[in-house]
């Protein structure tokens, strides 16, 4: 008799793929149940809609499903995830024509001026629920006003957690592109909150 | 390692992204040097930022609805998948189907009953051993063929016929 400290081992990604493309649909809904967050939360920070974010969590899967003997593992089943993901925000923001008032203002290399600050609460403001609200509040507005390609590279960086090879891998872009995007991103940021972090 | 080295490594040194040695010697000049320790450390606090807002975010939606629509869409990508391997299919089993129905009429006109109902024309064409072949007929033969040469021996009784004459 089982013990009740005994847990079922958690199939790997690539054996829930080749159950999948069996034909075994509960595998496939594992896929979608283990990932579904994460490419949400891509979504949602690269589109900053719910509607949209959802609608494309629906479609990557739908997508995977259809070309799943296309994965050929040489790298994560969620780099391909995202991938698909990713490119489905860029169509997504193409068809409601956004991107063009999305390019960078500068070339991402070079140096920029810091744009207009609102002014933050005191140092020693002791109410950290308003002072978590307006860091909120500013990175969204900051988010938005990077190009796709930024946010991109830093929503898989900060909350997905991908090392730059994974990143580059997902944005089919060289490493050293990951790198630099990273480095103007984050100062773009740090520009919009400076007197909150 | 100077500053303007901790500058352009920061952000790796952030990601740990640098190799071992070089994450020691940034670790090792940020402990000494209050500005670029100040400079990782908000780094530090913007990727915890974005973090926790987006992580928020995406707690507070509910995705209770994307397992349905995935099997849905899924359900169609089958259908599609078995309509395209019936017609890819389909060629092979008509050619099938064809010689089938082929043979079928050859074999129907060769077993029925001459039914003429005027004379017939016959076309008969003689082979080499016919005469041979027809002095055998009525004979005890058998039959066998050799499954690797393909070779066919016939074995004739000769005490039941009168092939030596």
């Amino acid at each position: 008799m089982p013990s009740e400290g005994l847990r079922a081992v958690p199939s790997s990604d690539w054996e829930l793929v080749r159950r999948a493309r069996e034909g075994d649909r509960d595998a496939f809904r594992e896929l979608v149940e283990r990932y579904q967050r994460r490419v949400a939360s891509l979504a949602l920070g690269m589109l900053r809609s719910r509607e949209d974010a959802l609608d494309v969590v629906q479609e990557t899967f739908a997508k995977a499903y259809q070309h799943l003997d296309r994965f050929k593992g040489d790298s994560g089943f969620y780099t391909w995830l995202y991938r698909i993901a990713f490119n489905l925000c860029i169509d997504q923001q193409r068809r409601e024509g956004k991107l063009a008032d999305l390019r960078p203002p500068h070339d991402e290399t070079g140096s920029m001026e810091p744009p207009p600050t609102v002014d933050g609460p005191p140092p020693d403001e002791p109410f950290q629920r308003v002072r978590s609200a307006e860091i909120g509040q500013r990175l969204e507005q900051a988010m938005r006003e990077l190009t796709p390609d930024h946010r991109a590279v830093i929503l898989l960086r900060e909350v997905q957690g991908l090392s730059y090879e994974e990143i580059s891998r997902v944005l089919e872009c060289p490493k050293g592109t990951v790198m630099s995007r990273l480095h103007y991103a984050r100062r773009q940021l740090q520009s919009r909150l400076r007197e909150l972090l | 390692m100077t500053c303007a080295d901790v500058e352009r490594l920061a952000d790796a040194f952030a990601d740990a992204e640098l190799p071992a040695p070089t994450m020691l010697a940034v670790a090792r000049h940020a402990a000494g040097c209050s500005t670029c320790d100040e400079s990782v450390r908000r780094l530090q606090a913007l990727q915890e930022s974005v973090a926790q807002a987006v992580r928020a975010e995406t707690d507070a939606l509910d995705l209770s609805g994307v397992w349905p629509a995935v099997a849905a869409a899924a359900d169609r990508v089958d259908a599609r998948r078995s309509w395209s391997r019936r017609a890819r299919a389909l060629p092979a089993a008509l050619a099938g189907a064809l010689a089938v129905a082929a043979a079928a009429v050859f074999w129907m006109q060769g077993v029925r009953p001459a039914v003429e109902s005027g004379p017939a024309v016959v076309v008969s064409r003689t082979l080499p051993n016919q005469a041979y072949i027809d002095r055998l007929a009525g004979k005890d033969l058998r039959l066998r063929r050799e499954p690797r040469s393909g070779t066919t021996i016939i074995w004739v009784n000769a005490t039941a016929g009168d092939l030596g004459r």
